[in-house]
């Protein structure tokens, strides 16, 4: 230590000039911002100032410091006054490597003397304000890694060697698979697991930057070149390494099936029952973000990720939407969708295509009933598209002031629009229908709602519902008229819900009451459940019966119990169970008692297909 | 000074390359202690290398450098507090002042005399407080020398130290302080150009040819083996052949006669050369160790030994 301290303080001592230079650089910040205010105050200006210096110093010193220790010595042949000592070759890296360490820190740390000085308490008031820790913390490890990077970058441009070449070209190559993974974990919208990676291939470059720039130059010692050499197979020999395990660590977390869905994002059923696209979260991967269509047979596909998948009514057909751009896609990209991906289901699985159609803006897509037409909203604009041609078929202007609720196709020519609409002042729920034929859109209906109130509309978009603050009210789309009115049924009061075939079931809870409903409205049956339960919105594990999930508030493991309840007899069955059933965002639409209406959710956020009859669970995909 | 039986400096199967390009190759020599022993050769001869790996400066790509029989390149640091290296180019940071080097090489020497130092520079007339960069080159290496001197080392190795000393200095060198050393038991190691100043002090010799030791010798018995011989031309072309028996290393034809220098000379070698070539004015001359250098250096075959 003492060889350490005598050559640290020697190369110091060579260098002081710069903490001279450091103490002006404070005072000229403190000129600059007494004679210019950058649109701050006074004060502002100075923590700014100091901050900036700060960064200034720790950094740029740092990567002078670092380039002019070593390299100078080695390139004027003056290593060998310290190699004709008997002081080690750490000693000799230590003492100049902690020396550019320190005239960093030291002068980062001069430069702000006279701010503070002459910032006074006010100055140190509005420091306090601010994260000072970060920016010293950020500063000091700025200038470890400008140290070593200043180091190599020197010995690299004196050396001149042949072995430049790997300093080239090793980066390049290396940032290929380093690309592909970020780009593998940003499909997967793993913001965090981006940031984490950064951070720890940055670490070690600048570990293996600091272990290269040592043991460099204990193999080289006073030869350029051997030093360089040394210093560059390992520095990069290491990367590739770090690279490599970068690259098979982003195969293990890409390799995450479904069974590892920590967290259901979403759920979409196809409505012929024979699969459902689920994504979410991968467990063990931070928030790496997965999509799989799973099969009825237990298998499972990887498919792009996305946030949603619009089917076509007879399930053969879907699209999902790229977000977040070629380069770094996300599925969490806040706007548009950077190009529609069209999903065929036989029953081999799913084979996709990228198609040319995109939308720079958020949109609501739909798919015609045999999946051949796409039509979309977006930027208030409405396109009817031909997937197969990737052809655009209409385009045509919203009207005005229109929040699109629900978009369907009701036959091959013509689509349907549920919305809100505020007209002169008052608010309306609208329907509007558009003909391809004629390529032009008329109003079908128009009703006052409650300012408050939400809308939800059937599968079939034949009916929808006004949800307000003081009931509920059944409309007939078609012609606005009022079907159903349940007077104080409300949020607070439960829920309703429509079935996969239009029927609407209505929660009671605090009555302990299911109510069923024709599609008109007219009341089927009344079905007795616990009062005050809490009953989840129903799967509909087989024709005629439904499965309602039962919880309790503030447990830790709140699901309780399954009903299995019968519409045809108003019988229910409780079964202790602590499964929970997986619904799509719109309600249970699909077929009864396929493979996608038994889909349930264990407490450790497993997939698993449960006949709540026979009691079979198996776990999704069968793996 | 203790050297288990070793020799203070070795090499063995030495060889360097940069590249392609071979500095020195398969070099075996040995330095007993408390010799001096002079390195000689051309520029580019491979001296420097040598002396890198003698310091553990550089690793050979083959073969070993020993210093008191432990491997240079694995125990640099701790056979330095034995030897002192004066180098061919000033080699200490030129912002320092003699006085800061000698204060900073005394945290890292144990048992370092702060004031012998001092009283060395003093002696040589160095300024203290000037920067070493701003020294001439002479006074550099007289910092030098003055602070391998306080180390008392028990080899020094001296890089051709008289470059840029002035005659007085370059006399004081070699007659005071590497007698001197040598009588204490020093073991000195020298490359020089300056060949006469070697004379009478140098206990063995050796040199460097692209990068081969192509002598390695006491001097005494180098200077006793080479000779110059002089002899009228009538006889000449008769005797070429028998001239060849002792080994010439160089032969030069004149209107006069002819003159050779020889390899191997010896009283009955040459009784028997005058015997059959019936030479009379046969004149037999020693040569200075420069002459013999120049000789050997510009012989082609490099046949010396």
């Amino acid at each position: 230590m003492r060889h350490i301290l005598a050559i640290t303080a020697r190369e110091l001592q060579e260098r002081r000039l710069v903490f001279l230079a450091a103490f002006l650089a404070g005072v000229v910040t403190i000129l600059v911002a007494y004679f210019r205010s950058f649109g701050m105050g006074r004060e502002d200006s100075l923590i700014v100032g100091a901050f900036s210096m700060i960064a200034v110093f720790s950094i740029g010193v740092g990567l002078l410091g670092g380039a002019s220790m070593m390299a100078r010595d080695l390139v004027e042949r003056r290593m060998s006054f310290y190699l004709a000592r008997p002081v080690s070759m750490m000693e000799i890296w230590g003492g100049k490597m902690l020396a550019a360490l320190v005239l960093a820190l030291l002068s980062a740390t001069i430069v702000v003397i006279p701010i503070v000085l002459v910032g006074g308490r006010p100055l140190l008031a509005g420091l306090q304000r601010e994260d000072v820790g970060g920016v010293v913390s950020l500063s000091a490890l700025g200038a470890v890694a400008a140290v070593a990077l200043g180091h190599y970058l020197s010995i690299t441009a004196r050396s001149r060697s042949t072995w430049v070449a790997l300093d080239l070209v090793a980066p390049l190559l290396l940032a290929i698979p380093i690309a592909m993974v970020v780009r593998w974990f940003a499909g997967g919208s793993a913001v965090k697991l981006i940031g984490g990676s950064a951070v720890a291939l940055v670490t070690a470059f600048v570990l293996l930057l600091w272990i290269s720039s040592a043991v460099g130059l204990a193999r080289g010692r006073a030869e350029l070149r051997e030093v360089h050499k040394r210093t560059s197979i390992l520095l990069w020999g290491g990367m590739a390494i770090v690279v490599a395990s970068f690259l098979a660590f982003g195969g293990w977390v890409r390799s995450a099936g479904p069974e590892d869905i920590r967290s259901f994002y979403s759920v979409d059923p196809s409505p012929s029952g024979d699969g459902v696209v689920v994504s979410g979260r991968m467990r063990g991967r931070a928030d790496y973000f997965s999509t799989f269509y799973l099969t009825a047979d237990g298998r499972s596909e990887r498919i792009t990720p996305s946030s949603e998948t619009i089917y076509s009514a007879d399930g053969r057909v879907a699209v999902v939407c790229e977000r977040g751009g070629a380069l770094l896609p996300s599925v969490f990209a806040e706007r548009g969708c950077d190009a529609v991906e069209v999903l065929r289901f036989d029953g081999n699985g799913v084979s996709s295509r990228r198609t040319t159609i995109s939308f720079r803006d958020d949109n609501t897509k739909v798919l015609s009933p045999n999946g051949s037409l796409m039509a979309a909203i977006s930027n208030n604009t409405f396109t009817v598209w031909n997937l197969a041609r990737e052809q655009m078929m209409a385009s045509a202007r919203m009207p005005a002031a229109l929040g699109v609720r629900r978009l369907g196709f009701m036959d091959e020519t013509t689509i349907r629009f549920i919305g809100t609409a505020n007209v002169e002042g008052q608010n309306h729920v609208e329907v509007h229908e558009f003909d391809l034929s004629e390529k032009a859109w008329r109003t079908v209906s128009s009703v006052l709602r409650d300012g408050e109130s939400s809308i939800m509309s059937s599968h079939s978009l034949a009916t929808y519902f006004i949800n307000a603050s003081n009931g509920r009210s059944l409309h007939d789309s078609a012609t606005g008229n009022v079907l159903l009115t349940i007077p104080g049924a409300t949020r607070r009061t439960g829920w309703a819900v429509f079935l996969h075939d239009d029927r609407v079931l209505l929660y009671d809870r605090p009555a302990g009451r299911l109510y069923l409903y024709a599609q008109r409205g007219e009341l089927i049956r009344e079905i007795v459940v616990p009062a005050n339960s809490r009953l989840t919105w129903p799967s509909e594990p087989s024709p005629g019966w439904l499965a309602l999930s039962e919880w309790e508030m503030g447990e830790d493991e709140p699901w309780k119990r399954l009903w299995l309840v019968n519409l045809e007899t108003g019988e229910s069955i409780k079964k202790e169970s602590d499964l929970r059933a997986l619904i799509g965002w719109s309600g249970p639409s699909e077929k009864p008692g396929s493979f996608g209406s038994r889909l349930f959710i264990t407490p450790d956020d497993r997939l698993v297909y449960f006949d709540p009859f026979s009691g079979e669970r198996r776990p999704v995909p069968n793996v | 000074m203790t050297t288990n039986g070793h020799a203070a400096l070795a090499a063995r199967n030495l060889t360097v390359r940069y590249g392609k390009l071979t500095a020195i190759e398969g070099i075996d020599f040995d330095v007993a202690p408390g010799s001096v022993y002079a390195l000689l050769g051309r520029n580019g001869a491979g001296k420097s290398s040598l002396i890198r790996c003698l310091l553990g400066f550089q690793k050979p790509d083959q073969g070993q450098a020993l210093v008191f029989g432990r491997e240079v390149w694995r125990e640099r640091a701790s056979l330095m507090k034995r030897v002192a290296f004066v180098p061919e180019e000033p080699d200490a940071p030129p912002e320092m002042t003699a006085a800061e080097i000698v204060r900073f090489c005394g945290r890292l020497y144990e048992g370092w005399n702060d004031r012998e130092a001092m009283e060395n520079l003093n002696r040589l007339h160095i300024p203290l407080k000037v920067q070493y960069g701003k020294l001439s080159k002479g006074q550099k290496r007289q910092v030098a020398l003055a602070i391998a001197l306080v180390v008392r080392p028990e080899i020094l190795i001296l890089d051709d130290p008289t470059l840029g000393l002035d005659v007085v200095a370059r006399k004081q060198l070699f007659e005071e302080l590497i007698s001197d050393l040598a009588d204490r038991g020093t073991t000195v190691f020298v490359t020089t150009h300056d060949l006469p100043g070697l004379e009478g002090i140098a206990d063995r010799v050796g040199i460097l040819r692209n990068g081969r030791m192509v002598l390695d010798e006491d001097l005494e018995q180098l200077k006793w083996r080479f000779r110059r011989i002089r002899y009228a031309t009538p006889a000449a072309a008769a005797t070429t052949a028998e001239l060849e028996q002792l080994e010439t290393v160089e032969v030069r034809r004149w209107a006069a006669g002819i003159e050779a220098v020889v390899a191997n000379y010896s009283d009955t070698s040459l009784e028997r050369f005058r015997a059959s070539s019936g030479i009379r004015d046969l004149q037999v001359t020693p040569m200075s160790l420069e002459e013999i250098f120049i000789a050997i250096s510009s012989d082609e075959q490099g046949a010396a030994s």
